[in-house]
């Protein structure tokens, strides 16, 4: 795929960062933390507070070795950062260093992290930069991540980490965690120079090299300015390239004289005219390459290979940028497949049968139909349930309460008709047997209800003492039972275990204790108005059942259903008037 | 790229432009004078305002960049009523110095008389000023093409400027395009002039510096200490121009959704000023250069004053400010370059005079970048037009489902029972126009559509036709399904922005106040009220009062359908429960009476 007109932005924001407040509150910080009385207890960082500014930490790094730490550490081995885990990503890895100096220091850092959150509740939250050179870095992105996690960030704004010269801090599997927290990654900004060999220190020859891989924006520097880049593949080739010099990484790269210098070089025309490249993609890389120093304007065979590689890397985020765009347009799709289904619901009542049955029977042309329905909804809600479970606990919990709506009404459409595909296949026990249920539907019903516990709450710490809370079913929902869903979205899977048991020729006292349990299910669901007049329809399977739990004798005169059934209650409850 | 006289294309004769550039420049210093008025020329009144030469005159009140929105008086509320995003429903920013200015100017009588008799004389009016008197110039213009535009003779005004700082942001630059007044400004910068460039800067960082720079100017060049300050200057103004230019190009170029962009802007906020208009560069090698996409423009505002030394051209970049004239006299003889097309624009240099504005590849790559999105705004809309005859379709669909019912159960009865076969392919024809129209209006939200959009006539009526038509299904379908039980009322939780925005059109096309065209949405108020109603509550007096009052007025004008009044409606059963709280003099009185076989008594 090529498109006309795509570009790449790192010049752009690499000139944007240069020219902006952050970096050099950041940097001042750091020197400060330096200069900070030598003789004095050392501590691992030191908070800048100024009126007007915002909050800067700045994390130093202890003397030394770090010999024999260079590797990764499983997640397994370490507390604090279960958070990041998700469902694909079980377990990551971190450098051992800098994981080693977060936990020496944790009790500081609980204490560092609890003020922030806190702080982070006022009227007016302040802006948090956290910061640090070398490995001071490392350990100032993994308390950014530990913070993030106990930020609301819908009502505080994102707190930035600035490193310096920090080695790559963990695994694939960590990048990819974070990825998963929609905005975390844009919270990120690891400033490398190209002169500066000690972020490279972890890359010897000890460890497997392609182990670490970075997450975030990285702003490289050179001689002839800068540029950023958020592709890991790209920003990890720069990180291995070997070199033979040694530093003492105790000593601090300066990073103060390098930023003024980039700070006048944006202003300055110093970029060379390039020649012969018409495709806007392509020459946005080239003068990238060129900015960071990785390329000079001879071309060789491995400029052009790394081109290919940064330009393919660019359309692949474009081409995700678009379909996030789309996701709207299948939405709208999918709301017209469930008209059908609503129509087709309503034509099965006026056969007396419910659209269950008729489903379940396939005796129709536009039965057909249905079946391809129901098969693009459960397509894209799998989709979409899974793209929600997958995100971490914390990010899940935010997910739209429409959306969750929209899930309960599919549910309750479409559950019955799987519900009927899979008895009529000669299924059994759907909702107790392991693994019959899609999960996406068990998910969609957990969800439901917690957020439904949840606004239970929040309405009796509104109401308080004002007024009581409505018991029973609402008025509205009583009236409006003619046209809707059943509550438990497996409700026909009741009917057809009880089924099942009336067809077995003796009953045994199990049986008749499950017949009874399910009648006594049936009349609660009809007390709260949660079953869908619909089951009473002369053809439904559950009069099928009713007709001959009622014709065995297995139902006790005393019941209240039977009573129920004899008087009219059918009648009274589709008109919203039993009570 | 094009080329040819510069009168041609502007619509403005190069006489006319010298004669605006000096009166700009020997009015500029007249300071007790708030504008000038020379009546000399047979071809145009000339209305010359005078330019402010202290730093509270440039900056004021409280805000970084000295900004204030446009409706924050009533006074400028009232004379610029078309500053503003009409969907999304945002309000220009303006700099609120200059704002002040124009009101002092505008509340003399003197102006408004001298403005009027130029009208009646029949002669276009030209607003012009120099530097900060630019700026008032071209409130001074929008506000005049404001008071114009119902007469449709806004072919008469032209705003030029010489060195003007900017006066306000996106929306302003959207606005006027969207009215269609863009090209009646047109801006003149000499490329290393850094007074436009100056409201980039916030107050704070240039504030001592602006001092003596403006002193230097009023000092007629001059001052002993302006060679140890121009480099600071000319560094903090090119500074915040980088910061802003680098993040606009980012948001034009980036392939992605998030980006660490938007964590830095909270931490530090790039200037809210935008240029609008049209844009004529001088290069200062004999050539100028026009330009109209407000985009390219701020990208050439920073690239066309980079520097290659740092001792090089940073003195001259302040005394460029005060030489127009000389400059203007040389290039007017030349043809001027037109720059169109820039999404086509080659990253290496091609010969053009752009060349000599921006030479170096990543300038030029920000040029194309700032044509492409003009380009994709176009070919958005035209993927939109391609769709109107499905949008055509599927509301003859709902027409004639809306006649059939129009005698029965009624248009909004009838769809929200859904008891027909015709109420489900009324539905789903309500689900197709409502993927376009929300597809339509995510692209508004991200100002994805070329600017004119929102005030194009056919665009407005096809919204104004769709809401009629398709909202009173979406309210059905909303208490059809209790949602408001979930959620609350439609019109605070439930209404789509697919109504909003063409409601907000209408409105504005009618200079009408916001609310005034509710006509689509009564429906939901009248199940609101049922509600209150059926659940023994009481019924607020005024708000069934009103409704009662509009859904007459709506029914006479025939925006609204009569099935309201069909025997099965949901309005009359509300009715029932309005008890002492129906009207009995007014129209909705004589209405009922007429329509519903119901006594009214």
């Amino acid at each position: 795929m090529t498109i006309q007109n795509q570009f790449s932005s790192g010049l752009e924001s690499g000139n944007f960062v240069v020219n902006s407040d952050p970096v050099h509150q950041a940097w001042c910080a750091i020197e400060q933390q330096r200069q900070v009385d030598p003789n004095a207890e050392p501590s691992l960082y030191n908070e800048i507070i100024q009126p007007e500014n915002p909050i800067v930490i700045a994390f130093g790094t202890p003397p030394g070795s770090l010999q024999g730490q260079e590797g990764l550490v499983s997640s397994k081995d370490f507390a604090h950062f279960e958070f990041l885990c998700n469902k694909s990503n079980p377990v990551f890895s971190i450098n051992e260093a800098a994981i080693k100096l977060f936990q020496s220091h944790y009790n500081d850092l609980l204490l560092l992290k609890n003020k922030l959150v806190e702080n982070s509740k006022s009227k007016t939250p302040p802006l948090i930069i956290i910061t640090g050179q070398f490995l001071g870095g490392s350990v100032a992105t993994l308390f950014t991540l530990w913070l993030l996690q106990g930020l609301n960030l819908s009502k505080t704004k994102r707190p930035l980490c600035i490193t310096f010269g920090s080695p790559l801090v963990g695994d694939e599997h960590l990048r990819k965690c974070v990825l998963e927290f929609s905005t975390w990654k844009s919270c990120f900004l690891h400033i490398v120079s190209d002169q500066d060999h000690t972020p490279k220190i972890f890359m010897s020859q000890n460890t497997t090299t392609g182990a670490y891989k970075p997450f975030g924006t990285f702003l490289l520097c050179s001689a002839s300015g800068c540029a950023c880049s958020e592709d890991p593949d790209f920003i990890s080739e720069q990180f291995v390239t070997t070199n033979s010099q040694t530093q003492d990484p105790n000593l601090g790269f300066s990073y103060g004289q390098i930023l003024e210098d980039l700070k006048w070089k944006a202003l300055c025309n110093i970029f060379k005219s390039i020649e012969g490249q018409s495709h806007p993609l392509q020459a946005s890389i080239i003068t990238q390459l060129l900015a960071i120093g990785v390329v000079s304007l001879q071309q060789s065979q491995d400029t052009d290979n790394l081109v290919r590689k940064m330009k393919k890397h660019e359309t692949k985020l474009l081409i995700q940028k678009k379909k996030n765009s789309d996701s709207d347009n299948k939405l709208n799709e999918m709301k017209i497949h469930m008209a059908f289904l609503e129509w087709y619901k309503k034509d099965a009542k006026r056969q007396n049968i419910g659209y269950y049955d008729l489903y379940r029977n396939m005796g129709n042309q536009s039965d057909n139909m249905v079946t391809g329905f129901k098969k693009k909804l459960m397509n894209y809600w799998e989709d979409s349930v899974t793209e929600v479970e997958n995100k971490p606990q914390l990010e899940g919990a935010h997910f739209r309460v429409r959306w969750l709506y929209a899930g309960t009404n599919y549910r309750g459409m479409v559950e019955p008709l799987h519900i009927a595909d899979y008895y009529k296949d000669g299924g059994k026990n759907y909702q107790t047997a392991a693994g019959k249920r899609p999960k996406h539907f068990t998910l969609l019903e957990e969800w439901y209800q917690e957020n439904q516990e949840k606004e239970k709450k929040k309405k009796q710490e509104t109401q308080k003492q004002e007024e009581k809370p409505e018991s029973g079913p609402s008025k509205s929902k009583r009236e409006n039972v003619g046209s809707s869903l059943n509550d438990d979205s497996c409700f026909w899977a009741r009917v057809e275990e009880a089924l099942i048991l009336l067809k077995n020729g003796g009953l045994t006292t199990d049986d008749k204790r499950k017949l009874k349990e399910f009648e006594d299910y049936v009349w609660n669901a009809l007390k709260n108005y949660a079953v869908s007049p619909e089951i009473f329809l002369k053809k439904s399977s559950f009069m099928k059942w009713w007709n001959e739990y009622e014709y065995k004798g297995i139902v006790e005169s005393s019941s209240l259903l039977l009573d129920f059934m004899k008087n009219g209650g059918p009648r009274e409850y589709e008109a919203g008037k039993f009570t | 790229m094009d080329s040819g006289t510069l009168g041609k294309k502007i619509g403005i004769s190069e006489e006319l432009i010298k004669k605006s550039c000096t009166l700009s420049l020997s009015y500029r210093f007249y300071n007790e004078l708030l504008f000038h008025v020379d009546n000399s020329s047979s071809d145009a009144v000339f209305i010359v305002f005078t330019g402010s030469w202290m730093v509270k005159e440039w900056f004021s009140g409280d805000q970084a960049f000295g900004e204030t929105r446009i409706d924050s008086k009533d006074w400028s509320k009232k004379a610029f009523p078309s500053m503003r995003s009409i969907g999304n429903d945002d309000v220009a920013i303006v700099n609120q110095a200059f704002l002040k200015r124009f009101e002092l100017v505008s509340k003399g009588s003197e102006f408004v008389e001298k403005v009027t008799s130029a009208v009646d004389g029949k002669k276009p009016i030209i607003f012009t000023g120099h530097s900060s008197g630019g700026a008032v110039a071209v409130l001074a213009t929008i506000w005049f093409l404001e008071r114009q535009s119902s007469e449709a003779n806004t072919g008469t005004a032209k705003c030029v400027t010489f060195g003007a700082p900017l006066v306000g942001d996106y929306i302003v630059s959207h606005a006027l395009k969207r009215e269609k007044w863009s090209k009646h400004f047109i801006h003149f910068v000499k490329r290393y002039d850094i007074v436009p460039r100056i409201l980039l800067a916030p107050r704070s960082s240039i504030q001592q510096e602006l001092e003596h720079v403006l002193r230097y100017y009023t000092a007629n060049g001059h001052h002993d200490q302006l060679e140890s300050i121009a480099p600071d200057f000319y560094e903090k103004v090119m500074r915040s121009t980088s910061f802003l230019a680098s993040h606009a190009a980012e948001k034009l170029k980036r392939n992605t959704d998030y980006s660490l962009l938007e964590t830095i802007t909270n931490f530090t906020k790039p200037s809210p000023y935008r240029p609008s208009g049209t844009y004529i560069f001088c290069t200062g090698t004999g050539k100028l250069v026009h330009l109209d996409n407000p985009e390219a423009v701020l990208q050439l505002l920073f690239f066309s004053c980079q520097v290659s030394h740092k001792n090089e051209i940073i003195r001259s970049c302040i005394n460029a400010h005060l030489d127009y004239a000389t400059e203007l006299e040389r290039s007017l003889e030349e043809n001027v370059v037109y720059v169109d097309r820039l999404e086509k624009l080659p990253p290496a240099s091609d010969g053009s005079a752009l060349d000599d504005l921006a030479q170096n590849a990543r300038g030029r790559l920000c040029l194309r970048a700032a044509g492409a999105l003009e380009k994709q705004k176009q070919e958005n809309q035209q993927q939109i037009i391609g769709k109107k005859a499905t949008m055509e379709k599927e509301m003859k669909v709902l027409e004639e489902y809306r006649t059939f019912n129009a005698q029965k159960v009624g248009y909004y009865d009838a769809f929200k029972k859904q008891n027909e076969e015709r109420d489900f392919a009324a539905n789903v024809s309500r689900l197709e126009l409502a993927g376009i129209w929300d597809e339509i209006i995510e692209m508004l939200k991200g100002y994805c559509l070329p600017d004119e959009f929102e005030g194009e006539d056919s665009w407005i009526e096809l919204g104004t036709k769709f809401r009629r038509l398709v909202e009173p299904l979406d309210i059905a379908n909303y208490y059809r399904h209790a949602k408001n039980e979930d959620s609350g009322a439609y019109m605070i939780k439930g209404r789509p922005r697919r109504y909003r925005y063409p409601q907000r059109w209408l409105e504005k096309k009618k200079g009408w106040e916001s609310g005034a065209c509710g006509e689509s949405c009564f429906w939901a108020e009248v199940e609101e009220l049922l509600k209150l109603a059926s659940n023994d509550g009481e019924v607020n007096e005024t708000r069934a009062k009103e409704l009662q009052e509009r859904i007459a007025k709506w029914v006479e004008q025939g925006v609204a359908g009569k099935d309201v009044f069909l025997e099965d409606s949901t309005f009359l059963k509300l009715w029932e429960e309005l008890g002492r709280l129906k009207l009995q003099q007014e129209s909705i009185h004589t209405l009922m009476t007429k329509f519903t076989k119901l006594s009214v008594s």
